[in-house]
């Protein structure tokens, strides 16, 4: 390490006095010393706003870089592809005392957080209908495996519908927070990221899938959180929607 | 397909389908595209399928900023390995980056920090460029970013020290005129000197881009920003350049308050002429 690269990261958190040998100061010096802060910080809460859209929108513009000047602060991060800036702000909001009367905004970060991953995650084959069908009976016994790109959320209040609302500001009237559950899933089985609303049998579907037990299992996971329901429609209705990965069938036998 | 790469814009996503679609008639047979390659490093995904949508009808440039050449730190060796993926990839015309660093102790600022031109900076900027090409499988250029700040300790002119560079490590250079007129105002300097001393051979791109008043200090201290069209003062240190070095693929590189894609393509229509109507040097 050099003592220039030490310096100047001090002066980069305000400490200016290592770094004043290392300069030929005139009467601009803290001005141009403050370019380099400025264009840092506002780089950080540019990639965290367009990361976290609905929360930005929820609370506006002003709130959310004032807030997101704060997270970027203690949380600079260390990765040059910002793509995937701001894992732990979900986290962070929620202890960010100034939202403390907002409860519902890290949830609607952890959903934006959700359509992130999604949007970046491996690209893989969905698992098709017809696909299925001719593995037949055996896919019973096979191991499920979600998406590569599904993230699953059951909440006991209506968040999936808030950030949906604000996801496509066509429907912004009436916030509908009710203390009603509602799931969601987000993933990209094509070329976009799709998010679907969960009933509780496909939530339970799902969630033995991401823990990789057999699509029979699964089934009954969803005939348990929801006793009157057609497991195989809802199998079906997953299906369609491309939520597992066709890397499932390789545990087939030929 | 293409015919050579004269005048390019930096890619932006909402101009995918444009990009894409985009005819190669008149000033536009030579539009050429950069990205940030960090801004591609995901695992999938629709941002790589477009990409590689224009890569197919476009030459590609991969402007590096995290590569942190300038640092007192190594190259990161996941970095590395991320962008020589995507060389793999998008088998790209040009890759560039900066003599700067961004990176820290475990934090990355999305900045380009200046250094000292120092001897004891050459030695350890010339080994972080030798381990990215070799790392890289290419040759890079290395662009001057814009300086703010006057400081103590250069042995170097940065002319003299980006040269120095080329010649011990073999990478060329990416001269951001945009740059040197930031730089030589910020620093009470020639822009047209710097530009008349650099040795043409090692040329192999240049930048475009508009800067803004600071808005404090105002024109005493002017800020790279690339959110404003190319001022007439660059365009013409560009055409000073040409005239004296010959033509080079020249980027009209825009990043923030984007305008339409047909604004980009008038500024890059203007470069493309003064391109054509350079000759090269005998």
């Amino acid at each position: 390490m050099t003592a220039f690269h030490h310096a100047f990261s001090q002066a980069l958190e305000g400490h200016f006095d290592d770094l004043w040998p290392h300069l030929d100061p005139d009467d601009r010096t803290l001005g141009a010393i403050a370019v380099y802060r400025n264009t840092a910080i506002k780089a950080r809460i540019d990639a965290l706003e367009a990361n976290f859209p609905t929360v930005s929108r929820l609370v506006g513009d002003d709130w959310f870089r004032a807030a997101a000047r704060e997270f970027v602060e203690d949380n600079p991060g260390d990765d040059p592809a910002l793509a995937g800036f701001g894992e732990g702000f979900p986290a962070w909001l929620a202890a960010f005392e100034p939202a403390l009367g907002l409860p519902y905004l890290s949830p609607m970060a952890r959903l934006d957080r959700a359509w992130t991953e999604a949007h970046v995650a491996p690209d893989a084959d969905p698992l098709t209908p017809a696909r299925a069908a001719a593995a037949g009976l055996a896919l019973t016994a096979a191991p499920a495996r979600l998406h590569p790109s599904a993230r699953l959320f059951w909440f006991d209040w209506t968040a999936p519908s808030l950030w949906l609302a604000h996801r496509e500001p066509e429907g912004f009237e009436d916030l509908p927070w009710r203390p009603d559950a509602e799931g969601l899933l987000i993933h990209r089985p094509g070329a976009e990221v799709i998010a679907r609303r969960l009933s509780r049998a496909e939530w339970a579907f799902l969630d033995a899938a991401r823990d990789g037990r057999p699509f029979g299992a699964a089934a009954l996971s969803a005939r348990a959180a929801q006793p009157a329901v057609d497991a195989s429609a809802v199998f079906a209705g997953l299906l369609a929607a491309g939520a597992f990965d066709s890397i499932c069938l390789r545990s087939l036998k030929p | 397909m293409t015919s050579l790469p004269t005048a390019g814009v930096s890619l932006k996503p909402q101009h995918f389908a444009e990009a894409e679609a985009c005819p190669a008639v008149g000033p536009r047979r030579g539009l050429w595209f950069e990205v940030h390659p960090e801004n591609y490093m995901v695992a999938g995904g629709p941002r790589l399928h477009w990409l590689d949508r224009v890569r197919a009808v476009r030459p590609l440039s991969l402007h590096g900023v995290g590569l942190s050449l300038a640092g007192d730190e190594r190259p990161d060796r996941d970095h590395l390995a991320r962008f020589r993926a995507l060389i793999d990839r998008f088998q790209p015309f040009l890759v560039s980056e900066h003599l700067a660093w961004s990176r820290r102790s475990g934090v990355y600022h999305p900045d380009l920090l200046p250094v000292p031109r120092s001897r004891e900076m050459l030695t350890l900027i010339c080994a972080h460029v030798d381990e990215a090409q070799s790392a890289l499988g290419r040759t890079l250029l290395i662009e001057n970013p814009a300086a703010y700040l006057r400081m103590a300790g250069h042995d170097w002119d940065e002319v003299d020290f980006l040269a120095e560079i080329a010649r011990r490590t073999g990478c060329g250079l990416l001269i951001d005129v945009n740059n040197v007129h930031v730089s030589a105002c910020n620093l009470g300097q020639s822009a047209e000197d710097w530009l008349d001393r650099v040795p043409a051979a090692l040329v192999g791109e240049i930048h475009l881009a508009g800067h803004r008043p600071d808005p404090v200090w105002g024109e005493d201290l002017l800020i790279d920003s690339h959110d404003a069209p190319v001022s007439e003062t660059v365009w013409r240190l560009h055409e000073r350049l040409l005239a004296r070095i010959g033509p080079r693929p020249t980027l009209i590189e825009r990043d923030g308050q984007v305008p339409a894609f047909d604004r980009l393509l008038e500024e890059q229509a203007r470069a493309a002429g003064a391109l054509a109507s350079t000759r090269t040097p005998a």
